[in-house]
């Protein structure tokens, strides 16, 4: 394993029953700051992928090597003290505390890592362009403005690889874009950054491009 | 941060949450008007056991062997000893004075009754006597047959012990012997001396005390020529039933054991207390009446626990079903928590505070209405106050704490084995 690599599974494979074979032998490297999507039709395994690379849950067999540390041998509790220190994770639904403010949910972050810093999570809501939707909860709040309260969430730690499941996957196009300019944004800053999408203009951004069938990689290049 | 969560999320589960703290309530004002009641019931029961009559007797000590007919000390082979009235008031001045519900000092002898001369007891005693007892908080108490026998009755009037008149009144089988009612004047002979009483009621005890004549104190003292003398005390004590402990030989304990022992209202630690502070005297526990007293005690109690079980249990049901409610409706909320790195301690500690919250806030409130309780149930059984003690309040906290947790045993093992990937997927 290279230093510079973030991400190296071998021989990754995850089923159920021993009948359902979700992910087949994977073997995947990622680059530390690379942007790389991930596409496949429904049921190719990418988000059970993306489920395993976030620590959420764990191959039948094969190893996955996130930043130098092997996850798969990893207690629960370890596995999530790693994802708070490494990983930040956005998703479709956005995944936000319904009771809680766009500051709050952020927060939350924080006081899971460490302590709470209310000026820092200002600041991570002011990077994603909410600093005036601070004490909204998310029922008042458009979709793209809770994405990207999801964003500031994933971000609030510092995390050196963010993970996104289909994150413009509920936006309309305007704040799709917003996002996905958030995303370039974190790219040049030197975050690594996988992105499991449907969309083809968002496989045809970041770096490189794994194109996934039945549990399979059946493409890989570098994106246009 | 914690405080946030909760304050919110009991704001927006606020039907559960009550849920929860209303069957805390109910489960911590029972058991805080229980232990309320618990901590006061050797007291009350104790007064309602009065209706047994007396369970120490007073007598002085004596080397001699004393003969002793229907009650009446007939005295023995040696100088008869007796005990001294103005130390009475010593005996609402023991360690466990609260615990004497009663007393009554007599002195009898036989005398000459009636035209035919019949011979019978005269019993000198108080009837109800206003004692005053110096240093104390309650500064008088009521002594006499009535506090220690409160089940006699009198055909007519009881005698006055402060007019100190020569009335007497006569047990029923005595009135019947010498053929006297109510308004009769008798007249007792002893020793060369007489005196005549006029008979103010007849009395119904159903025990031996209806062959006697019954008189104020003061006027057996004078005929026999004991001022001052009394020859017997009965004590009315309430008592915490003896156990194993209780059955020791003080004389072989060590001096922490002792002053347990000591500081137990045992009847045979009361007694030695009263034999301490009456000069000369024998004091002996009425074993049947006490362990009478003490297993009925022990019985109540016992009661009195398996209620306070059961409405803890049904407490705990009660929380448990909404809690489990809750943490179904919150599986999402918690995937997500776990999602953004909580570990199990943090995702339980979350559910503690909650825990905790719903508890004290259940606790307090079941506290007061545990206290309303234990009034209600005082006037109504007891027909008296209860005197709440400062132990019940951390108590009754604590236990509603304890039925919490208890009824969140199994939701939060729930909680805490939810899959983030499971429910984020919205299964």
């Amino acid at each position: 394993m290279d230093k510079n690599d973030m991400i190296v599974t071998t021989n990754l494979s995850k089923s159920y029953d021993d009948k359902t074979h979700v992910l087949k032998d994977l073997n995947i490297v990622i680059r530390k700051g690379e942007w790389v999507n991930i596409m496949g039709p429904s049921g190719s395994g990418k988000t059970t992928l993306l489920n395993i690379l976030s620590c959420l849950d764990r191959p039948t067999n094969g190893s996955i090597i996130i930043n130098g540390t092997e996850v798969t041998k990893l207690s629960q509790n370890e596995m999530a003290k790693f994802r708070r220190e490494n990983i930040g994770l956005v998703f479709q639904q956005y995944h936000l505390i319904p009771y809680l403010t766009a500051l709050e949910n952020v927060m939350l972050a924080q006081h899971f890592h460490s302590m709470v810093d209310e000026e820092e999570a200002k600041k991570a809501l002011e990077l994603v362009g909410l600093g005036h939707r601070l004490e909204h909860i998310p029922a008042h709040l458009s979709g793209g403005e809770q994405q990207r309260v999801s964003i500031a969430r994933a971000l609030i730690n510092q995390p050196s690889l963010i993970l996104a499941d289909e994150p413009t996957g509920n936006l309309d196009r305007t704040n799709g874009k917003i996002i996905l300019d958030l995303f370039k944004k974190l790219h040049k800053n030197g975050h690594t950054i996988v992105i499991v999408t449907h969309d083809p203009e968002i496989g045809m951004m970041g770096d490189r491009l794994i194109k996934l069938m039945d549990g399979r990689t059946v493409d890989e290049r570098e994106s246009a | 941060m914690y405080r946030r969560i909760i304050l919110k999320s009991f704001k927006i589960r606020r039907k559960q949450i009550a849920l929860a703290v209303i069957a805390v309530i109910m489960g911590a004002s029972l058991i805080s008007a229980l232990a309320g009641v618990y901590l006061n019931i050797e007291e009350k029961v104790g007064k309602e056991l009065s209706s047994y009559g007396a369970n120490i007797i007073v007598k002085p000590k004596d080397d001699g062997i004393q003969l002793e007919i229907g009650g009446v000390n007939y005295g023995s082979n040696k100088q008869q000893n007796y005990l001294r009235e103005d130390e009475l008031y010593k005996i609402k001045k023991i360690f466990w004075k609260y615990n004497i519900l009663g007393f009554s000092p007599s002195l009898n002898t036989v005398v000459k009754a009636g035209p035919k001369n019949e011979s019978i007891v005269l019993t000198g005693t108080w009837f109800e006597k206003e004692l005053e007892i110096p240093d104390e908080t309650f500064k008088t108490t009521k002594a006499g047959v009535k506090t220690v026998s409160s089940w006699w009755t009198v055909d007519g009037k009881w005698i006055n012990d402060e007019d100190n008149k020569p009335e007497a009144i006569l047990g029923a089988a005595a009135a019947k012997q010498l053929k006297n009612k109510v308004g009769d004047v008798i007249r007792i002979r002893y020793n060369g001396k007489s005196i005549d009483l006029k008979v103010v009621g007849i009395l119904h005890t159903g025990g031996e005390e209806e062959n006697q004549i019954f008189t104020n104190l003061s006027i057996v003292q004078d005929l026999m020529g004991l001022k001052g003398k009394i020859s017997e005390i009965k004590v009315s004590a309430a008592i915490t039933p003896e156990d194993e402990f209780a059955k020791r030989d003080i004389t072989k304990m060590t001096k922490e054991e002792y002053d347990r022992w000591y500081c137990t209202p045992y009847i045979s630690s009361i007694a030695l207390q009263i034999e301490e502070v009456i000069t000369g005297s024998d004091a002996q526990p009425i074993e049947q009446i006490a362990s009478a007293q003490g297993n009925f005690l022990k019985k109540i109690k016992l009661m009195m626990m398996l209620i306070t079980l059961v409405a803890v249990a049904a407490s705990a049901l009660g929380v448990m079903t909404a809690m489990t409610t809750s943490i179904l409706e919150r599986r999402k909320e918690i995937g997500i928590i776990k999602a953004i790195g909580a570990q199990t301690s943090q995702t339980l500690a979350l559910f503690m505070t909650e825990i905790s919250a719903i508890g004290i806030i259940g606790g307090v409130i079941g506290y007061g209405a545990g206290i309303g309780l234990a009034q209600l149930i005082g006037n109504a059984v007891f027909n008296s106050r209860i005197v709440v003690n400062v132990i019940v309040f951390p108590l009754t906290i604590i236990i509603a704490i304890g039925i919490t947790l208890i009824g969140c045993l199994i939701p939060i093992r729930n909680a805490l084995k939810i899959d983030p990937v499971i429910v984020l997927r919205g299964e």
